[in-house]
Parts: C-alpha cells; sequence; structure tokens
C-alpha cells in the first residue's frame, strides 16, 4: 500500500511543477491560459488514470490502462511544445516534434486498444463488430469528405496529410471503443467506456476542426478545435472517475468482502496461477501446512505438496477441465505433504474463477477420519478374508458329498428303490446348487482385494473374449450381441469381464424371445464412461430395480431360471470399485438396460 | 530301479478315494495313498531301507493343507532327497491364493491343479492329468 500511495504522491509533484513550466514560459502570451489548459487536462488524465490502474483495475485492464497513460504523457509533452513555440515564437522544429508525440500517443493507445480486445475476440459475436465498424467508417469517411471536398483542405500540403492520418486513427480508435462498450463481458465498466466513446469523438472533431484552420484562418477555429481538445480531455477524466467512484469502488468493497470471507473462513485455501505457483495462502493454509507466507506466495506450487503417485492424475484432470470449462469445482481425496514430513489425506477442492487464469483450492484435513475408514476397512477386510476362508473350507466337504452321492447312485442303484434314486437325485442337484452359491460367494469375496491391477484394456476386444466364452449360450438361444463405439478403458480386466458375462448372460436368460439381442453401447462423458447393455428381454418390474442388486435376491424361482442371486451383486461390486454407479431402467415384456459408469483417470487404490 | 506305481497324498478321505477310484479305471500299476506328510516319508524311507515290498512311484499327486506335515514342507523334502528329486509332482488343492501356487513352482512342483466342487467334474480333472502325465507326456521310469 505505501508503495502506492508514495507513487502517486511523486506523480502529483511531478504535474505540479509542470504546471508552472508555461507559466515561466509563456506568462506573456495572451492565449497562455489556454495553452496551460491544453497542457494540464492531459496530464491530470495521466495522474487520474494512473490512480485508476493502481487501484481497482484487473489485468486485462491494466494492459490498457498502461499505454493509454503513457499516451497522456506524451500528449501533455506535445501541447508542452506547442505553448513553448507559440510563447518565444521561435523557428524551431518544434511542431515536427510535437505531431509526432501525438501520433506516437494515438498508435499506442490503438496498440492498447488492440491488445485488451484480443482475448475476447473469440468470445464476442460478429455482430458486434458490424455496427462500430459502420458508425467509425462513416464517421472517418464523412469527416474527411466534408474537409477535403466541401472545405477545401488541400490534401497536397503537410497539414492535410496530418489531419488525414489523425482522422483515421481516430476513426480506429473509435471503432474499438465502440466494440468494447457495446460487449455485454465488459458490462461492469459500461459508462467507463461510453465516455472513452465520447472522448474519441470529441478529440475526430477537434482533429477535423483543426486541419480546416490550418489552411482556412478566415474563422476562428483555432479557438474552437482547442475547446474541443480540452472537452475531450474532459471526457477521458470522466471516464476514469465514472469507473473509480462508482464501479470500481463498488468492486473493492465486494473484493473486500470476500478477500474478509477468504482470510477467516476457517478453511485452509490457496490462491494459484495457470503454472500452479500459489499467490494467496491464509493462514489457516499456513497453518496446515507448517510453512510461512514468505515461503510460500509466488514461490511454491502446490503440485510439490501433493504425493507424487496423486499428482500426475489430479493435474490431467484440472486440465482437462479447464479446456472444458464447466464452471464446476473439482473435489478428489490427495495425499498431502507438510513441511514436517507427515503425510495427510485431505479432500482438496478445485475451483476456477472465471474470467481469469485463477484457480482457490481448498483443503480439508481428512486424516482423522481416514484413520477411522482405515480401521472400518481393516475390520471389512477381515470380514472379507472370513468370508473367502470359509467359503473355501465349505468346498471340501461338498466335494466330499458331491462325491460320495455320485458313488452311491452308480454303485448302489441297484439295491435302492425308486424313492432312494429319486432321493439321491435330489441330493446330487442340491449339493451343486450350494457349490454354486459358494464359488459366488467366494467370487465376491474377491472383488475388492488389491491385487488385481488396472491396465488399459480395449472394450470392444473385451466383449469378443465374454462372447466367446459364453458361447454355448449364445448359439443355443441364438442370441444377437451388438456393441458400438466402445473406448480403451482403465479398468481391471478380469473383473470388467465378469461384469460384461453377467450382464450378457442375463440378457439372454431372462429372455423369451426367439431372437434375444443385447446392445452395448457406450457415451463418453468429461470424467467417466457411461455404458448402456440394452435388452429385449422379459423386463424387471419398477418395485425390484434396487432389490436386484442386492446379495442371492433372485425375482424368479431357481427351478425357472437358474442361478443364485449373487450376479448381480458382484457387478455391482466390481463397479464400486472402479468408483463408479450401476442403475437400471426397464419396463416389462419391452426390455431392460442396465446403465453403469466407470470413472475415466481412475487407476486403483493403492 | 524301475519306478511303478502312483503315490497320493491327501489326507481327506473321500478325495484319497475319488483320486484313486478314477486313476485305478485307467492303470493297473499301485497306486498307494498316504494321509499326511508323514507318513510319505516313512514310505520313501521303507524303501531306501531295501524294502523289496515298497517301489517309488512314477508319479505323486499332492494336497497342500494337511495336518502334522503340510504339503509345502514334504515338496521341499521330496525335491531335495536325490532318489525322489525327479518323481513329477502334482498340486491337487482347493487353494487357489497365487501366493500359494507361485510358492509351489518354486519349490518345484510339475503342476497346479485345482479340485472342482462338483463330481463330475472332478473326474474329468483326474481323467486329464491320468491323460496329460500317462498317455501324452514322457516321465522318467528309473
Amino acid at each position: 500500500m505505501a508503495s502506492k500511495d508514495s507513487k502517486l504522491l511523486f506523480a502529483f509533484i511531478i504535474v505540479l511543477i509542470s504546471a508552472l513550466l508555461p507559466l515561466v514560459y509563456g506568462g506573456t502570451y495572451v492565449d497562455a491560459y489556454v495553452e496551460i489548459a491544453l497542457f494540464l487536462a492531459p496530464l491530470l488524465g495521466f495522474v487520474i488514470g494512473y490512480y485508476v490502474m493502481l487501484t481497482y483495475a484487473d489485468e486485462t485492464f491494466k494492459h490498457l490502462m498502461r499505454p493509454l497513460i503513457l499516451a497522456l504523457i506524451l500528449w501533455a509533452m506535445a501541447e508542452f511544445m506547442w505553448s513553448v513555440l507559440h510563447s518565444q515564437n521561435t523557428e524551431v522544429h518544434f511542431p515536427v516534434a510535437a505531431e509526432a508525440l501525438y501520433l506516437l500517443g494515438f498508435l499506442l493507445f490503438t496498440y492498447a486498444l488492440i491488445k485488451a480486445l484480443k482475448p475476447y475476440t473469440t468470445s464476442i459475436p460478429a455482430k458486434r463488430y458490424v455496427a462500430p465498424a459502420c458508425i467509425s467508417a462513416a464517421l472517418g469517411i464523412g469527416v474527411a469528405w466534408y474537409l477535403f471536398s466541401v472545405r477545401g483542405v488541400p490534401l497536397g500540403e503537410d497539414a492535410g496529410y496530418i489531419t488525414l492520418l489523425y482522422l483515421c486513427l481516430d476513426a480506429v480508435i473509435l471503432f474499438l471503443t465502440l466494440v468494447f462498450a457495446v460487449s455485454s463481458n465488459r458490462g461492469r465498466a459500461e459508462p467507463f467506456w461510453w465516455y472513452l466513446v465520447a472522448f474519441i469523438i470529441i478529440t475526430l472533431a477537434a482533429d477535423a476542426t483543426y486541419g480546416i484552420e490550418s489552411v482556412d484562418t478566415e474563422y476562428l477555429l483555432g479557438e474552437m478545435s482547442n475547446s474541443l481538445y480540452i472537452l475531450s480531455y474532459g471526457m477521458l477524466l470522466l471516464a476514469f472517475i465514472t469507473f473509480s467512484s462508482k464501479e470500481a469502488s463498488t468492486l473493492r468493497q465486494v473484493e473486500e468482502r470476500y478477500y474478509t470471507l477468504f482470510k477467516h473462513s476457517g478453511a485452509p485455501t490457496i490462491m494459484a496461477n495457470t503454472d500452479n505457483t500459489i499467490l494467496l495462502a491464509n493462514e489457516q493454509f499456513e497453518e496446515l501446512m507448517g510453512y510461512g507466507k514468505e515461503d510460500i506466495l509466488g514461490k511454491m506450487k502446490w503440485p510439490d505438496l501433493v504425493d507424487a503417485k496423486d499428482r500426475k492424475g489430479i493435474l490431467l484432470m484440472l486440465n482437462r477441465m479447464q479446456n472444458v470449462g464447466t464452471g464446476k469445482p473439482l473435489t478428489r481425496e490427495l495425499m498431502i505433504h507438510k513441511r514436517t514430513g507427515e503425510t495427510m489425506y485431505a479432500s482438496v477442492t478445485f475451483s476456477f474463477i472465471p474470467g481469469s487464469d485463477l484457480v482457490a483450492i481448498t483443503v480439508f484435513d481428512l486424516t482423522q477420519r481416514k484413520k477411522l475408514e482405515m480401521e472400518l476397512k481393516k475390520i471389512n477386510e477381515d470380514l472379507q478374508n472370513f468370508t473367502f476362508t470359509v467359503s473355501h473350507d465349505l468346498k471340501e466337504p461338498l466335494r466330499n458329498i458331491s462325491s460320495l452321492a455320485t458313488y452311491l447312485k452308480r454303485d448302489y442303484e441297484g439295491q435302492l428303490d425308486e424313492m432312494g434314486v429319486e432321493f439321491l437325485s435330489m441330493l446330487v442337484t442340491s449339493v451343486s446348487t450350494m457349490s454354486q452359491l459358494v464359488d459366488d460367494l467366494l467370487t465376491l469375496s474377491r472383488v475388492g482385494r488389491k491385487n488385481v491391477d488396472f491396465s488399459f484394456v480395449d472394450l470392444g476386444a473385451l466383449i469378443d473374449e465374454v462372447c466367446q466364452d459364453i458361447e454355448k449360450i449364445i448359439t443355443e438361444r441364438n442370441a444377437k450381441i451388438a456393441y458400438h463405439d466402445l473406448p480403451k478403458a482403465m479398468v481391471q480386466k478380469t473383473w470388467m469381464k465378469q461384469v460384461f458375462q453377467n450382464l450378457i448372460t442375463n440378457a439372454i436368460k431372462f429372455n423369451r424371445t426367439d431372437e434375444p439381442t443385447v446392445e452395448i453401447a457406450c457415451e463418453d462423458h468429461d470424467f467417466y464412461f457411461e455404458f448402456r447393455v440394452k435388452d429385449n428381454g422379459i423386463g424387471i418390474p419398477a418395485e425390484y430395480h434396487d432389490r436386484i442388486f442386492k446379495l442371492f435376491e433372485q425375482l424368479h424361482p431357481r427351478e425357472e431360471y437358474g442361478g443364485t442371486g449373487a450376479g448381480l451383486a458382484i457387478v455391482k461390486k466390481i463397479i464400486k470399485e472402479h468408483r463408479g454407479d450401476i442403475w437400471v431402467e426397464s419396463e416389462e415384456g419391452v426390455g431392460t438396460t442396465f446403465i453403469f459408469t466407470i470413472e475415466k483417470f481412475f487407476i486403483g487404490e493403492a | 530301479m524301475t519306478k511303478r506305481g502312483i503315490l497320493i497324498i491327501e489326507d481327506n478321505v473321500t478325495d484319497g478315494l475319488v483320486i484313486k477310484r478314477t486313476l485305478a479305471r485307467h492303470i493297473s500299476e499301485e497306486i498307494t495313498i498316504a494321509r499326511d506328510g508323514l507318513q510319505a516319508l516313512s514310505f520313501f524311507s521303507q524303501h531306501l531301507k531295501g524294502d523289496a515290498d515298497v517301489v517309488l512311484p512314477r508319479l505323486i499327486t499332492l494336497d497342500l493343507n494337511m495336518p502334522k506335515m503340510n504339503g509345502f514342507e514334504l515338496l521341499e523334502r521330496i525335491k531335495e532327497n536325490e532318489n525322489t528329486k525327479d518323481i513329477p509332482i502334482i498340486i491337487l488343492t482347493s487353494s487357489q491364493l497365487p501366493d500359494e501356487i507361485k510358492r509351489a513352482y518354486r519349490l518345484g512342483a510339475n503342476s497346479y491343479v485345482i479340485k472342482p466342487t462338483d463330481h463330475a467334474q472332478y473326474e474329468r480333472t483326474i481323467e486329464k492329468i491320468y491323460e496329460y502325465w500317462f498317455e501324452f507326456s514322457l516321465i522318467p521310469q528309473e
């Protein structure tokens, strides 16, 4: 703050000292007061413009303001030369130098406008260009025509060319300013742009009168053009003042409000630019991470704080998000390294700030929750291991029963009556059902064991493999399986195969048509794939849409369709392992569509 | 000295019976069952002491989960012994844990086969073992 104030003070002192200069030189000259006014106006414009720029303007605006205030200084210098020239009446080369300064100022202004407009050129609709271009061209051409044809300003003379040049530049600047003024995304500073438009139009008029005056001295146009110049500077000042007093002060108030929120919200938060450098950090963030402001601001890049295994994924996602520009924040659980070397699980939210390159990052420490989660996970894993062991141990006696029943039937069939043989068959069927149940339990307990790797898998090829595995049922039922636009995705191959196998088998099994058809399609979303497996089967009543995913839940008697009721529970568990979701859309008698998602950039948990 | 017959090392009585019955349909050589690792070891030592009735087997099937001495320990012992180390050993178990499969091969197992739960499949599996090791591939005879 102090440096800004001292800069302003310095600028004011220069203006005050400069103000005295024309008095010293042109004190005796009659028009000296006009000259002083003409000289002071751009200078004042410079100081106020400088003040506005330092205090309120955003980056885009600063790009415009810097050359503009430089142009104002150049114009002030040119005016000063004129006043010296007039008062001394000497035949020095001041006029050429002064005109050169004017021109340089205008060129700077034009350049600044083009540069400031550049980021918007793609977002401003073409029709917004048309009206400003027509108005400026008409004004420029009209004035030039009036000057050179009606008033007879001779083009051949220097003054004529210079006037033409000024008018051209005026028209260009007018056009650019008008584009800004009518573009709604600059709406926040609208009055500013309209005053700027007025400034250019009046300057244009002043330049025109100046042109006439230089060849046609019978009118008192010199005075008029001077008045117009002063008036035009007045407009410029008004533009600055409007901006600073009304729009910007509201802006600053709002900013102040949000800055306070940022500082004292209690949530550790930082603000970073596109090359990930941290520009702003609140105290909670410093406290959480153990760094001081001097270590962080402008030096530290936030990805350095993220654990290496999470870093690539999150940067990829953010990059993607920025390109897509949904404007929605992204929250991810990441492992963060503190200064002490400790690691911390945190929920990190990234929000892009619209219209800027900045991203706000909020960090919530989840260490405590994660600890509980880990305990729960451990219990869950124990339970899973228990299921695994139990179902494994259950298989041995089952196998023995199956063997013994078969031998009993084979070797002693003659010694049993009809009932006895029937009982034996029932025993063999029961054993086979139970062994299927145990197998499904085993599969379910194996999903989620972390030793299966994720890899890039061509899902079209995967479905071909599945079709080969279940060729028997496909041929038996004359089923048609079609898929299109299936991507390559990061999945656990074995399990994903199981998903498609279960869904396709179900689609064929629960189908009474002569030609069961299964269609598999995929929609590519920003962060996930959405698959649809559609059949023309018997359908599922709405009240069962949730229940079918529960373990051992069956809608139809086992005798009719077989199965154990674990298939969809297994599918759901696998989908959850891919950070996705599964649901069903169905109409009885028409068909069923299973829809599931899998996250795109997820590469499994360590 | 020639090697004849098959040694089944299996603690589960029914499983032993099934393996023996199924194999007996195809080969006439002696099929012996050892109930655990120690029994298997004593079988070998009887032979080494010069008991003429005991002949080294051509093939061994081995269960992994057994009381007293488990399959891995026994596997290691058999593969360490000069007299027995060239006998092919087929692990016949219900455990599918990747670690156990790896460990068995590392210790010198020649094959690793899972026991199916369903009896018909179980018989088919054993028949396939017979076909592979007795009809398709050659194994040391002495």
